[in-house]
């Protein structure tokens, strides 16, 4: 091989070491901001769950207080009967929007947790091949050097 | 979800420039390089790979959950 066609290879391998740090460096950033990310909405979905559970802990408080109020009531029910129902109602929809929010909670939990998975694996690999991959390319770059530093052709 | 979308597009350029590295490098093809790619660069491509397709679903996945919550 002369010198031109080393000088060549050694310019391919500086392309490779420079290609597998900067991978490494771009496949941080993506993990970085993906569970950031898996962070916020896990947050959301917890706040919405605690929202509508005392949404409909009112709800129920608002029906029960309805009901004890119709209870009470000897003549000229009428009105209070139209608010326990109206009160029902409103307590089947928060009830409906709990088990929804709790639904959703549960599907982002296993979507979180297998994208974890999924991240912990890509980082295990990485810091197992990357540094491999640079020692590799760093052995054979110095073994070009001296070629060329010794003039081999 | 933009979190994921930044992480997607930043997974898709990072496979990318890797595997236009990897072409552009083609001067360096002997037995060592062959070496490297075989150990290091196929396995740890294939798993950044399969790392975008978990982006992508769990985008897809997160954004089906979202919808699912109460307004």
């Amino acid at each position: 091989m002369d010198n031109d066609a080393i000088r060549a290879r050694v310019s391919a391998v500086r392309e490779m070491a420079h290609a597998v740090t900067s991978y490494g460096r771009s496949l941080n950033a993506a993990l970085t901001s993906a569970r950031a990310d898996l962070n916020r909405a896990g947050a959301e979905f917890q706040t919405a769950v605690a929202d509508s559970q005392r949404h409909l802990n009112a709800a129920h408080r608002r029906r029960e207080m309805a009901a004890a109020e119709l209870g009470r009531c000897r003549e000229n029910c009428e009105p209070l009967r139209r608010q326990l129902a109206e009160a029902q109602v409103a307590e089947q929809e928060a009830a409906r929007g709990h088990q929804a929010n709790q639904r959703a909670v549960s599907r982002f939990d296993q979507v979180s947790a297998e994208l974890l998975s999924a991240i912990r694996t890509a980082e295990a690999t990485a810091e197992d091949l990357i540094p491999a991959a640079r020692a590799h390319i760093q052995e054979y770059a110095e073994i070009l050097t001296d070629y060329l530093g010794t003039g081999v052709s | 979800m933009s979190g994921l979308r930044d992480a997607i597009g930043m997974q898709q350029r990072a496979l990318g420039e890797l595997r236009q590295s990897r072409d552009a490098s083609s001067a360096w093809s002997d037995e060592p390089r062959r070496r490297l790619d075989r150990q290091t660069l196929d396995p740890l491509t294939a798993d950044g790979q399969r790392l975008l397709e978990s982006l992508r679903k769990a985008a897809h996945e997160l954004a089906a959950a979202e919808g699912m919550r109460a307004r």
